[in-house]
């Protein structure tokens, strides 16, 4: 990776730089004229130079032939010009200022832009080149680097280069030429002036970089403990458990403080330097003037030199110290800059990165693996140069299922892991189908290699992303960047020069996230085979339960859920179910919800219409005022106030039997208390409306079966009916959709699907009703046909930050769900299913084995290092190792012994 | 469904609670929880640990005790009957397991909650002590009895 940013700059943007240098150069005569305008139009025009008679006339846009009085001795006139009187000229030379302000101004927004965007563009590159670096870190380094580091350099520490790349070249040359040429009319005026000014330049150039030296240290040394700083934050945030439970965050907050007390140490210096470097740069060059005045006025008093010599060369001067000032900034930056750029490539160049052909793409689907690994004297070492695996050779084919027996020491699963190649082997040769496996392109080893341990972390996403990211995807892929950043041609003007995408699933119709049917696509059917097998598809189907379906819906979907409700309404006649659920029936007061539930009967989608808010809300008051039902459910609100002061009006505050009880909050019983004080034989009508309002509320969330106060009888539930009934008239006449009604006969998109089909309350009072209803509705979506529906509703659930909603024993069945979906040749479990009951363990390595060697024929090998000692016939051959060692190998019959000495 | 009023009603008419005030006796009734059982269902298992006393709110409960493989019923509880109060007052494992003879409604009063009533309102606390203690002299009355009994037998 090019560690010179300037080259890094010209290699990628050459075209670029040059481009900018030339429209920098065009837009000078502009910029020229832009200052030259005024002058003529005060000189001209107003003070009336050259327009000495009434009726004298001047040439306007006169055009000579450049340098023509040089090479020809005579002015070559090309054209003679318009001739204007004096109020002609101040309106033409007033509009050829505006012209060229405007022109001026375009040039400055195209530069400006063009270097923004440029500045971007390369930015972009690099960014993606040190990702790119990344992903081919070997396995060791990757596990070893800090995350948060990495982001901290990618994203924030090459920020500022943004800034620098569109001046990095044009804005030098500029600013040089300006200095030189001042530099030569300073000489061409006066030589002694000309050599002092450049003795007085020339030791700028010495000192500075002297000066800087210190300044530039601390550039660096700003960067590294910033870069630390991400680190350590990015250590804390990932370790809060132990914060937490080891009491660390006081030491945490040292540690941060020192580093940020650092830090501002560094920057203050740095500005200090900074400041020093520039009041000298200033000093010196207005120690020019000084010597100008003092020893221009000696000469001239002396008579040695004539004022007008004097006044050109100060004139000469003053052109000067702006692009000398200009480039020792530049200087400043591109130091800066270059520092900053090394300290963020240093470690992405010096690490060695696999060879991009590695994960190179290839549009030629990839070969099955033929025979498999062989192994010849391979020798692993650990961090610590011990040796975990010892000279160990030997084959296993694509076609046996072999288990790596051994205890924690004995190598066996740094043998997986090396097959799987998350192991660099220090010496010997691995081969997969005679191929070096160092050389195998990671599409054929991802592809036809499954790879499973107890490693529990995910990414992030749905389920259903989670799989299908693993799959083979079709052609189409973004370039990978070479060594000598070759072969990448990522133009920098082009809109979107990566072909970011990696192509398509192959099996389109599985990632799409749809509420649709169940995809009929080969990777469905056999997801749907795995999970069974790993036990994992109840699982999903809960999750599936516990979803809503989106408005989209198929209906096909809508209607097998209507079909399972009716079924399970039906079904509650039998005596396993009876009573346990309290089905919503608008006709019917339900006691399991609260009287504001009750009124809405239904899932308020505009919050205005939420519980919370339903008191509050203006069209149900007024239906219910109209009803008379106000007053009652004022009266209703005070009497729960009353029930309420009664029952824990003498407990004390902080009782541990008021917060049990789910009883009104401290605040909440001291608030009742004073509305009923101040209500005191009060009416709904004569009552303040803030405790209208409180005496409301309580009763719009009071709920019978809950708080069992007796207050709602029958002639108030027919009354709260009929209010039922006319709210949702009024709702569906003027608020359209702000409820979703309960409504037995229609699908309700604003409930789980579980709700759905249930449509009722569980009956919070029976033991185990969850349970049970739960199961019986599996068993009914099972003969409904929509299981595998609302399995693959549940494939939308969202796996959490590290797979962190996932229990660790979904985690792991998830993780060889995802080695098997890709239907591989060989699939390797490492030591998988950790978290697992052994019995249940067992059972599905017993049935992943099997699966590979349907037909009486294995089409699938399996590599297993198995966690528990039994089941020894599933496997073809058993490896037996020992402290690295192979010690023993052959048919479980022929180890049998020996695998029995050791499970003792 | 029953209101906490019913509840009340209920309790009072439970000799432990007898002379227990009526509001105490509503808080009590607010921090029970119903629970629902149908025939058959076990309530609590003889030997296991609970801290939980019942009331019965409606319906009948047998009471069962382990002999040998099988379960012999050795009494029937009906309607305001209270069980498994020991266990709720101390540490000791139920001693008979209880199931419902017909669908079966109990109130369930939690140790902890007893225990803070009777915590708050030393009132409580002393109808309890009087109640237990007239169990024990009614328990110790049957003892001497029954020694009586074996030693004129």
């Amino acid at each position: 990776m090019q560690r010179n940013l300037l080259k890094y700059i010209w290699t990628h943007s050459r075209n670029q730089q040059i481009w900018i240098f030339v429209v920098v150069v065009v837009s000078m005569p502009v910029y020229f004229q832009m200052l030259q305008l005024p002058k003529l139009i005060v000189n001209g025009p107003i003070q009336g130079d050259g327009f000495d008679s009434p009726g004298a006339t001047q040439s306007f846009l006169t055009i000579d032939l450049p340098f023509s009085e040089t090479l020809f001795g005579r002015t070559v006139n090309l054209f003679s010009g318009v001739q204007f009187d004096r109020q002609q000229m101040l309106i033409a030379l007033c509009f050829s200022f505006l012209f060229a302000v405007a022109l001026n101004g375009w040039f400055k927004l195209y530069i400006n832009t063009y270097k923004g965007k440029l500045g971007e563009k390369l930015l972009r590159r690099l960014r993606y080149e040190l990702f790119d670096r990344v992903l081919r870190y070997p396995i060791a380094k990757a596990r070893r680097v800090k995350p948060a580091e990495i982001t901290s350099v990618i994203k924030d520490e090459i920020e500022p280069l943004g800034q620098f790349f569109g001046d990095a070249f044009s804005s030098p040359v500029f600013l040089g030429a300006q200095a030189l040429t001042g530099l030569t009319f300073l000489f061409l005026q006066n030589t002694m002036f000309g050599i002092i000014t450049l003795a007085i330049v020339l030791f700028q150039a010495w000192i500075i970089p002297l000066l800087r030296r210190r300044l530039l240290e601390l550039g660096r040394q700003r960067q590294q403990t910033a870069r630390k700083l991400s680190g350590r934050i990015g250590e804390y945030v990932q370790g809060m458990d132990d914060v937490h439970l080891h009491a660390m965050s006081n030491r945490a907050r040292e540690n941060i403080w020192q580093m940020l007390r650092r830090i501002v140490v560094i920057r203050f210096e740095l500005y200090q330097r900074k400041f020093q470097v520039k009041f000298l740069n200033n000093f010196l060059i207005q120690v020019l003037a000084f010597i100008f005045y003092l020893l221009g006025g000696y000469l001239v008093i002396t008579g040695r030199m004539d004022l007008g010599a004097l006044v050109a060369s100060i004139a000469a001067y003053k052109d000067l110290p702006a692009p000398i000032k200009g480039i020792i900034d530049w200087d400043q930056q591109r130091l800066l800059n270059q520092i900053r750029y090394e300290q963020a490539v240093e470690d992405f160049a010096n690490t060695h990165i696999m060879p991009g052909a590695r994960q190179e793409a290839s549009e030629t689907p990839v070969e099955p693996i033929k025979d498999g690994f062989s192994f010849d004297h391979v020798t692993v070492l650990d961090a610590a140069e011990q040796p975990v695996i010892q000279d160990v050779s030997g084959a296993i084919s694509r076609n046996e299922a072999v288990a790596i027996v051994g205890n924690a020491d004995s190598g066996a699963e740094h043998l997986a892991e090396m097959l799987a190649r998350l192991l660099v082997i220090g010496s010997g040769r691995i081969a997969l189908d005679g191929q070096d496996l160092e050389r195998v392109p990671e599409r054929l080893s991802g592809q036809r290699i499954g790879y499973a341990d107890s490693n529990i972390f995910f990414a992030g996403g749905s389920i259903r992303t989670t799989l299908a990211e693993t799959l083979p995807y079709t052609e189409g892929s973004p370039p990978i960047i070479d060594e000598d950043s070759k072969n990448t041609e990522f133009r920098v003007y082009e809109n979107e020069p990566i072909p970011a995408k990696a192509g398509v699933l192959e099996d389109e119709s599985f990632g799409r996230e749809i509420n649709a049917e169940w995809p009929q696509g080969d990777t469905s059917e056999h997801l749907l085979s795995i999970m069974h097998r790993v036990d994992l598809y109840d699982d999903v189907l809960e999750y599936g339960l516990l979803r809503r379906l989106g408005d989209d819906a198929d209906d096909d979907i809508k209607n097998g859920i209507m079909e399972a409700r009716r079924s399970f309404a039906s079904d509650q006649s039998g005596a396993q179910m009876k009573g346990a659920v309290e089905f919503f029936d608008p006709a019917k007061y339900s006691q399991e919800l609260t009287i504001g539930e009750n009124l809405i009967f239904g899932t308020p989608v505009d919050q205005a219409f939420s519980p919370e808010n339903l008191p509050s809300n203006n069209s149900v008051r007024g239906l219910l005022d109209q009803a008379g039902l106000l007053s009652e459910l004022f009266d209703i609100g005070v009497e729960i106030a009353r029930n309420n002061i009664e029952l824990f009006g003498d407990l004390a505050e902080d009782s541990t039997l008021l917060q049990r009880s789910g009883g009104p909050s401290p605040e909440r019983l001291q608030e009742m208390r004073i509305a009923l004080e101040k209500l005191d034989g009060k009416t709904s009508k004569s009552a303040d409306e803030a405790d209208r309002d409180t005496m409301l509320a309580l009763a719009f969330e009071y709920c019978e079966a809950q708080t069992r106060f007796g207050l709602v009888d029958d002639a108030m539930q027919s009354k709260l009916l009929t209010a039922r009934d006319s709210l949702r008239t009024m709702l569906e006449k003027e608020h359209s959709g702000a409820v979703a009604f309960l409504d037995p006969e229609s699908f309700n998109p604003a409930l789980s699907v579980l709700d759905n089909i249930l449509f009722g309350r569980i009956d919070a009072r029976r033991i185990g009703a969850r349970e049970r209803v739960l199961k019986a509705i599996k068993t009914l979506l099972e003969t409904s046909g929509v299981s595998d529906t609302v399995f693959h509703i549940g494939l939308s659930y969202d796996v959490g930050n590290g797979g962190r909603n996932l229990s660790t024993n979904q985690a792991q069945k998830l993780k060889i769900v995802r080695a098997l979906l890709k239907k591989p040749d060989i699939v390797i479990l490492n030591r998988a299913l950790s978290a697992l009951e052994s019995g249940e363990r067992m059972k599905i390595i017993h049935e992943v084995v099997r699966m590979g060697a349907e037909n009486g024929q294995r089409h699938m090998g399996v590599i297993c290092v198995p966690l528990d000692n039994g089941g020894w016939k599933d496997f073809d051959r058993i490896l037996l190792m020992e402290h690295g060692r192979i010690v023993s190998e052959g048919s479980p019959e022929k180890v049998s012994e020996r695998l029995e000495a050791m499970a003792k | 469904m029953s209101t906490l009023n019913d509840d009340v009603a209920m309790l009072r008419k439970v000799p432990l609670f007898e002379s227990v005030d009526p509001s105490k006796l509503k808080l009590i009734a607010y921090t029970s929880t119903q629970l629902v059982f149908d025939d058959g269902e076990e309530v609590f298992s003889q030997g296991s640990n609970g801290t939980s006393a019942y009331l019965i709110a409606n319906g009948e409960a047998d009471i069962l005790s382990d002999s040998g493989d099988k379960q012999v019923v050795v009494a029937t509880l009906g309607t305001n009957a209270l069980f498994g109060e020991i266990s709720a007052f101390c540490d000791v494992p139920r001693t008979a397991s209880v199931r419902a003879h017909g669908p079966l409604t109990l109130l369930e009063l939690k140790r902890e909650n007893l225990m803070e009533l009777i915590g708050e309102f030393p009132d409580v606390a002393v109808e309890v002590i009087r109640e237990l203690a007239r169990r024990l002299a009614h328990t110790t009355s049957d003892l001497a009895h029954v020694l009586d009994k074996q030693n004129s037998g």
